[in-house]
């Protein structure tokens, strides 16, 4: 089980007076891919926006790394490693692909390490490599979902949370992401927590996942665990 | 109307609307990255253009010297009205609170100038006010003719700022993207108060401009305010290449109006211009989402 490296703890998040998350709980150890699952509206970008700065928490807390850091703003997260890509990828239309990548490079090592970084990235998306003179906002889907990957991976996170990567994209795309994303993730003990709607998908990436629904997390557990489990097997996997 | 008046208006047009452009270019400035319509632009160039005849009444300074520094100080004001009132006035529950606050803001800087400054014309004479350049048979006023090449310099200085620099690079990153802008650790905050900063230091070299050979009072801000949003429509909303061209169109519209109507209807003209331009933008709009 999970080290405490990364955890979630007791969280609750209210949009004005509309409470969305419940004492939601989840730990990831250092190299680990999670997944939060749920249908549409369960709250699993609010649960990976607190957990990157983005949202405010009323109550629980946010430890990385042995440091509590509930309450900072989305860029205090990035310092301390807390990268997220969020849901419909967020790109800067108007600006280039690579002008988007140096864009994520955001701490002082991150900016040092820029053009290193871009090289790693071209190898894995030689696409890109070919597109780096082109506007973001002129690509495919999945092209765009390849730089939002890299633009996360350009700021050099410890921890990569991801919201539904796979939204819209055709499978082999989603396949080539996940597979980077694992490689990484066993090469430089990069932790990832994978936000998905499809439970099989997400469980072909990680090792563990939290289900939630309506806000609260109801059942948790290995991979092998959720895909075995009645429940999920009723209402996520239709069988 | 012969020939030569005709383009004797057009140079005098392009000349006043050098103003109307930057006016309406701080606008969509700001517009461009907050979404949010300043409504106390024109006040902003009426405080800049007090600025600098203070400078000049109390130092002697000439209003041109003078355009860094009321620059400058204008960044300041800017920044510190946005990160103090504007930023705390956007709340989720929508924007009608933003736009209360600048209102009111343009009519407390006005009233303050009223208090401070009473009614009265005041102007700052400039090295160059009543100098003329001659070009055959078209004269061109000299401090029109340098408030419009400071208009040319600023807008290249923007644009090289948008393009090279990494404040200008976060700019226009917040302003294409606001979520991707703080996912990527961009202090959308700093961003923020910097953009309505240089909004407020745009007015302000305009009002720098503007003084060598025009006159402050309190209620100027009024005329320009309302000129910078025919700009902005003409122009495009948020587009600072757009402005630029609305200014100098609307500038040629006044004078080249006023050469066939007469001066006393020129803003009426320019009005009905106006109100033709928006519905036929509208009526375009319609087609398309139409078609
Ligand atoms: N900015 C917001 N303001 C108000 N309610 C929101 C906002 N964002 C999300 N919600 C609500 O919070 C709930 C959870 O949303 P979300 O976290 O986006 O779910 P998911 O990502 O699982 O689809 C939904 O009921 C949604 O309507
Ligand atoms: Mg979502």
């Amino acid at each position: 089980m999970a080290d405490n490296y990364f955890q979630v703890d007791k969280i609750n998040v209210k949009y004005g007076d509309i409470q969305v998350l419940w004492d939601v709980s989840f730990e990831a150890a250092k190299g680990e891919i999670i997944a939060l699952v749920g249908s549409n509206g369960a709250g699993k970008s609010t649960s990976v926006k607190a957990a990157s700065g983005l949202v405010k928490t009323c109550g629980g807390r946010i430890v990385f790394d042995g440091q509590e850091i509930t309450g900072g703003n989305c860029r205090s997260f990035i310092d301390h490693g807390i990268i997220l890509c969020p849901e419909g990828r967020q790109l800067f239309p108007q600006m280039t692909v690579l002008e988007n990548l140096e864009m994520g490079a955001c701490s002082k090592e991150a900016e040092a390490k820029k053009k290193d970084t871009i090289e790693k990235i071209y190898t894995w998306f030689p696409k890109l490599k070919e597109r780096a003179k082109q506007m973001a906002g002129t690509l495919s889907g999945g092209e765009q979902q390849m730089v939002a990957f890299s633009r996360g991976m350009m700021g050099l996170p410890k921890l990569l949370l991801m919201d539904e990567p796979s939204l819209g994209l055709a499978p082999t795309i989603v396949d080539d992401i996940f597979r980077i994303a694992k490689r990484v993730s066993q090469e430089s003990g990069l932790t990832i927590v994978l936000v998905e709607q499809d439970v099989r998908k997400a469980l072909k990436l990680a090792n563990r996942g939290y289900v939630l629904e309506n806000g609260v997390i109801n059942i948790q557990g290995t991979a092998q665990e959720l895909l075995n489990n009645e429940e999920v097997k009723k209402a996520y996997l239709g069988i | 109307m012969n020939t030569e008046i005709l383009i004797q208006a057009i140079i005098n047009g392009i000349m006043v609307g050098g103003i109307y452009a930057m006016i309406g270019m701080s606008l969509n400035m700001i517009f461009g990255v907050m979404k949010i319509v300043n409504f106390c632009q024109g006040e902003l160039l009426m405080v800049s253009m007090y600025i600098t005849y203070l400078f000049y009444s109390e130092l002697g300074m000439e209003p041109f010297v003078a355009i860094p520094l009321v620059a400058v100080i204008m960044f300041g004001v800017g920044a510190l009205i946005q990160s103090t009132m504007i930023t705390r006035s956007i709340k989720e529950d929508g924007d009608q609170n933003v736009l209360f606050l600048t209102c009111c803001l343009g009519i407390f800087l006005s009233n303050t100038a009223l208090l401070l400054f009473k009614s009265d014309y005041r102007t700052a004479e400039s090295v160059f006010s009543n100098k003329v350049v001659s070009l055959g048979s078209m004269n061109i006023s000299v401090p029109k003719l340098l408030g419009f090449v400071a208009l040319c310099v600023t807008t290249v200085l923007i644009f090289l700022m948008l393009y090279y620099t990494k404040i200008g690079k976060q700019i226009r990153a917040t302003s294409q993207n606001a979520i991707g802008a703080q996912v990527t650790g961009i202090r959308t905050k700093v961003v923020y108060a910097c953009t309505y900063g240089l909004g407020a230091a745009i007015a302000g070299i305009a009002g720098a401009c503007l003084m060598s050979y025009y006159y402050v009072y309190p209620a100027v801000g009024n005329i320009y305010g309302t000129r910078s949003f025919i700009v902005v429509t003409m122009g495009g909303l948020g587009s600072v290449v757009g402005a630029f061209f609305g200014g100098i169109g609307l500038g040629i519209m006044e004078t080249v109006g006023s050469v066939i109507v007469g001066a006393a209807f020129k803003d009426t003209l320019v009005f009905i211009v106006f109100i033709l331009i928006l519905v036929i933008k509208e009526n375009l709009n319609i087609r398309r989402r139409k078609g």
